[in-house]
């Protein structure tokens, strides 16, 4: 009888200690992939920000004092003329986003790719971001609206310096758990609902994020 | 069971140690590339202050040159900085190159290099000079029959750079062609037009509201504070003359001939009149540049004639800006502009027989005049040609960083 006792004491207690265990495993594995994604995250958003800083700081930079140094400027493209390599040829470089559908290997449903284009060479992909937005401003610091800077060249003579934010996020949802945005009815069901029982569809998945918000000022633009 | 427990056990640990590892270097990494771009930052911002304290020794010592270059320890960083002379824009330049490290001493600094050109003395088309003739006042006698043509014009009369000149007359008052001048300009549409006789209206900009700025004294056409102009035609830079009321002097069968002035006239030509008296101007020699000004304190200055000796001048060629307060009967021709700050001018005479003389719009001519008044005051007036760091006393033409 205390032999059996013995055996059942040590499984109960042995499974107890093997089930913390592999419990404590997956949450550090979890941990882990969630601090390697958000490593990757911030050397991504360094990355394409030192990329924009590179550029945006040489806008018009050896351009002819006629010539215009912003060709196109709204809140998610830009196109500038700069000698970008100090090489005294004026290269025309262009900024602009793909759509989502241009990322179906992500799971996030909201990434859209940033290419750069340089001179008249190939667009390159720099990142794949879920939020990028350019404001402008003008030597008083007073914001200049994308519908003027779209139809007028000295709309967009007049930037003295811009403001880039973005989101990069990562492919995969950090965890299958759905933000909740509304008031759930039933907590077993996904499905989430707003007040009035107002059914705002599935909760987004969270995803891992980094941001980059800076304003750059323009030194090659006349003041 | 104790055995396999204890293997459990171990096995636990050992994954366990391997992911805090993994999570601690990735927490390291991230680190590691937030200090850097916070020292990528910093060593930006320790470059950008180096070239503000430079431009600043610029704007104090027009010919300070460091070369080899030196360092200064700064904001925690370093700058090892250089002056020298460039060309570049057809013009002499001063290349200020940074290379700054931040944070020093450090084994974990990052550099920023940082060049920027700067070009003291830049010459400008002062924003007062919105024609290739300007007054705040009815223009119809005072042009005459001349030849008016506001598109811009290089030094050897071509338009060059085509589409980039200005209205040919302009004016806050109705303008009448009262004697068929032949005008020509640039339209603010950025269009040229060739002179003809009617004109075509694009290039007359007439009835323009000033809003009250426009300019009352020659200092104010720049931007500079009262008595620069003064100060920079008596200094003789360039050439610069200053006479005060002067006296009347007869050339040949010409009278009341503004004297004491040496020729050809170069730099800032300052002539200063408040004694009511009717004076005419009358080149003596070919080459006549800069700032030619004549004006008394309540506008008041009147030029009734600006000729040359042909006795002893080829062309009367004037280059540069002519600045009056009331002139009339303008038998020369004149590369730049003409700018005249009296509220009343000629509106009853006729000047005939002037149409073998021309007033053609240069920025170029323009320029080199401002050029010198900027070189020799250190001031930038209201010169908006210059490029970063914001307003300071020495305008930076590009920045590269």
């Amino acid at each position: 009888m205390a032999f059996l006792l013995d055996v059942v004491g040590s499984f109960i207690i042995g499974g107890i200690v093997i089930l913390l265990l592999i419990t404590l495993n997956i949450e550090m594995t979890e941990n882990s992939r969630r601090a390697f994604e958000n490593t990757y995250l911030q050397r991504t958003a360094v990355s394409v920000s030192e990329t924009l800083e590179w550029d945006f700081y040489k806008i018009g930079y050896n351009v002819h004092p006629d010539s215009a140094s912003i060709l196109w400027a709204d809140s998610t493209s830009l196109t500038f003329c700069s000698d970008i390599d100090n090489t005294n040829d004026v290269d025309t470089m262009q900024y602009f986003i793909g759509d989502t559908t241009e990322t179906a290997y992500s799971r996030n449903p909201n990434d859209y790719p940033l290419y750069r284009r340089a001179g008249g060479g190939e667009v390159s992909r720099i990142c794949n971001v879920t939020s990028l937005t350019f404001v402008y401003f003008d030597e008083s610091g007073d914001v200049l609206f994308p519908a003027q800077l779209a139809v007028s060249q000295a709309e967009r003579d007049a930037i003295r310096s811009i403001r880039v934010n973005f989101l990069v996020e990562s492919y995969d949802p950090v965890s299958e758990e759905r933000m909740r945005v509304g008031i759930t009815e039933d907590e077993q069901d996904l499905q989430v609902v707003g007040e009035g029982g107002v059914d705002l569809g599935e909760g987004e998945l969270i995803y891992e994020g980094a941001e980059y918000q800076k304003i750059i000022k323009l030194k090659n633009t006349y003041e | 069971m104790g055995k396999s427990t204890l293997i459990l056990i171990l096995g636990a640990v050992t994954l366990f140690a391997v992911a805090n590892v993994n999570v601690n270097n990735s927490i390291f990494e991230s680190g590691k590339m937030s200090f850097g771009y916070f020292n990528q930052v910093h060593a930006r911002n320790v470059a950008n202050s180096m070239i503000q304290i430079l431009l600043s020794e610029l704007g104090n010592d027009f010919d300070f040159r460091v070369d080899p270059g030196d360092s200064l320890s700064l904001l925690g960083g370093l700058a090892e900085y250089k002056i020298t002379d460039c060309t570049g824009d057809d013009s002499m330049l001063v290349k200020i190159e940074v290379n700054a490290r931040y944070p020093y001493p450090s084994i974990y600094y990052k550099t920023q290099n940082t060049v920027a050109y700067a070009a003291p003395g830049g010459g400008w088309v002062p924003p007062f000079v919105r024609g290739a003739w300007t007054a705040n006042a009815n223009l119809d006698n005072t042009i005459s029959d001349m030849y008016i043509d506001g598109r811009n014009h290089d030094y050897d009369l071509s338009i060059d750079p085509p589409n980039s000149g200005r209205p040919g007359v302009s004016t806050s008052t109705d303008f009448v062609n009262t004697q068929n001048a032949a005008i020509g300009g640039t339209s603010w549409a950025g269009v040229d037009y060739p002179m003809t006789y009617p004109e075509d209206p694009a290039i007359i900009e007439e009835n323009y509201d000033w809003g009250g700025t426009f300019p009352v004294t020659p200092d104010e056409i720049l931007g500079y504070p009262e008595g620069t102009l003064v100060s920079i035609a008596k200094s003789g830079a360039y050439g610069s003359q200053y006479v005060n009321n002067p006296p009347m002097i007869t050339i040949g069968k010409k009278k009341n001939v503004v004297g004491a002035l040496t020729y050809p006239l170069s730099g800032v030509t300052y002539v200063r009149i408040d004694n009511g008296k009717d004076y005419e101007f009358f080149f003596q020699q070919n080459n006549n540049s800069g700032m030619l000004i004549v004006h008394g304190d309540n506008r008041e200055a009147r030029l009734v004639g600006v000729k040359y000796d042909e006795s002893t001048c080829d062309d009367g060629l004037f280059t540069g800006l002519l600045v009056t307060d009331y002139s009339f009967h303008h038998h020369i021709d004149i590369l730049g502009a003409v700018l005249q700050l009296s509220p009343n001018l000629e509106s009853d005479k006729e000047c005939k027989g002037n149409k073998d003389h021309w007033v053609y719009y240069s920025s170029a001519a323009i320029e080199d005049a401002t050029r010198i008044t900027s070189e020799v005051s250190s001031l930038i007036g209201n010169n908006t040609n210059f490029k970063g760091f914001g307003s300071s006393r020495i305008p930076v033409s590009r920045v590269y960083e």
